[in-house]
C-alpha cells in the first residue's frame, strides 16, 4: 500500500506549469507539443495509477512519466536520436572540437570566446526564447534534460545523477559539454 | 571504502577544458585543495575562460528570467483539468 496518496484534482493546480515549463524548454518552444504532453502525462498516470508504489513522490512520479513522454516524442519524430553515455563522444560536440588537445586543452583558436558588448548582451536578454530555443535544437534530449533539471527544476546533483544512472563525473562532463555547446552557438547568433 | 577520484591533473597540463570540468564540479560539488589551486591560478591567468564563465553567468540568468515567463494559459490548464475529471468518472 502507498504511503503517499495520489491526489489527481489537484494535479492540475500544483504541476502543470512546472511540467509545463520542463517540456516546452525540452521542446525547443513548441508550445502546443508542450500542452499536449502535459495532458497525455496526466492521463498516462490516471491509467497506470495502480503502479504507484509511493517509494517516489507524487511529482517525482509525474516528471518520469513526462520524460518517457518527451523521449518517445523526439522518437516518433525522429528530430534527434536519444542519446545515451555510451554514445556521448560520438556527438558532434566533443570537446575536442572546442579545445585543442596538441595545446593541453587551451580553447581552439576558432572557438575562443569573445567579448560580449552592452547591445549584444541586451540583444540576448530581448531575444532570449528565440536565441535559447534555437540553440537548445542542437542538444541531445537527454543533455537538455539535465540542463533543464540543474536549472528550471534547480535540482541538486546527487538526485539527477541517480534518476539518469549516472556518476558525478559523467553529470560535470554532460553539463561541460553542453554549456560549451550552448555558449558558442549563442555567441554566433548575437554576432 | 572511498571510491577513487578517476580525474587526475597535472598542473603543467592542465588546460582551459580541465577548467571547464572544474566549474561545473565547484558549481555542484565544490573542489578539493588541489583542485581549487589549479582551477583558481588557471582563472587568473587565462582571460578566455574568464569570458566564459561571464557568458555561462548571463546564460544562467537568461535561462533563469525565461523560465519564470513560461506558465500554462489558464484556458488550456481549464481544459486538462476537465479532461482529469472526466477520466476519473
Amino acid at each position: 500500500m502507498s504511503e503517499i496518496q495520489l491526489n489527481p484534482l489537484k494535479w492540475t493546480d500544483k504541476y502543470a506549469d512546472d511540467m509545463y515549463r520542463y517540456a516546452f524548454f525540452c521542446l525547443n518552444g513548441d508550445a502546443d507539443a508542450a500542452c499536449d504532453l502535459v495532458q497525455d502525462t496526466f492521463l498516462s498516470a490516471l491509467e497506470k495509477k495502480e503502479t504507484f508504489k509511493g517509494i517516489a513522490s507524487e511529482k517525482t512520479w509525474l516528471f518520469a512519466i513526462l520524460k518517457n513522454k518527451i523521449s518517445d516524442h523526439y522518437r516518433k519524430k525522429k528530430i534527434r536520436k536519444e542519446t545515451s553515455l555510451d554514445d556521448i563522444s560520438e556527438e558532434g560536440t566533443s570537446v575536442h572540437y572546442f579545445y585543442n588537445p596538441q595545446k593541453n586543452g587551451r580553447w581552439h583558436k576558432d572557438h575562443e570566446p569573445k567579448e560580449w558588448n552592452s547591445s549584444e548582451i541586451r540583444l540576448l536578454e530581448k531575444e532570449k526564447y528565440s536565441i535559447l530555443h534555437r540553440c537548445l535544437e542542437l542538444l541531445p534530449v537527454k543533455w537538455k534534460s539535465i540542463l533543464a533539471e540543474t536549472y528550471l527544476e534547480c535540482k541538486k546533483g546527487p538526485e539527477i545523477c541517480k534518476e539518469h544512472d549516472i556518476s558525478p563525473s559523467n553529470y560535470w562532463v554532460i553539463l561541460h559539454r553542453c554549456k560549451v555547446q550552448l555558449r558558442e552557438c549563442i555567441e554566433k547568433k548575437l554576432k | 571504502m572511498k571510491p577513487r577520484e578517476e580525474y587526475k591533473y597535472k598542473w603543467y597540463l592542465f588546460g582551459c577544458k580541465d577548467a571547464g570540468y572544474l566549474h561545473e564540479k565547484k558549481q555542484d560539488k565544490g573542489l578539493n585543495f588541489g583542485e581549487k589551486l589549479l582551477y583558481y591560478f588557471h582563472m587568473a591567468s587565462c582571460h578566455l575562460c574568464r569570458k566564459y564563465v561571464k557568458h555561462l553567468e548571463l546564460i544562467k540568468k537568461n535561462i533563469l528570467d525565461y523560465a519564470l515567463d513560461i506558465k500554462l494559459d489558464f484556458n488550456k490548464k481549464e481544459k486538462i483539468q476537465k479532461t482529469i475529471q472526466n477520466n476519473l468518472k
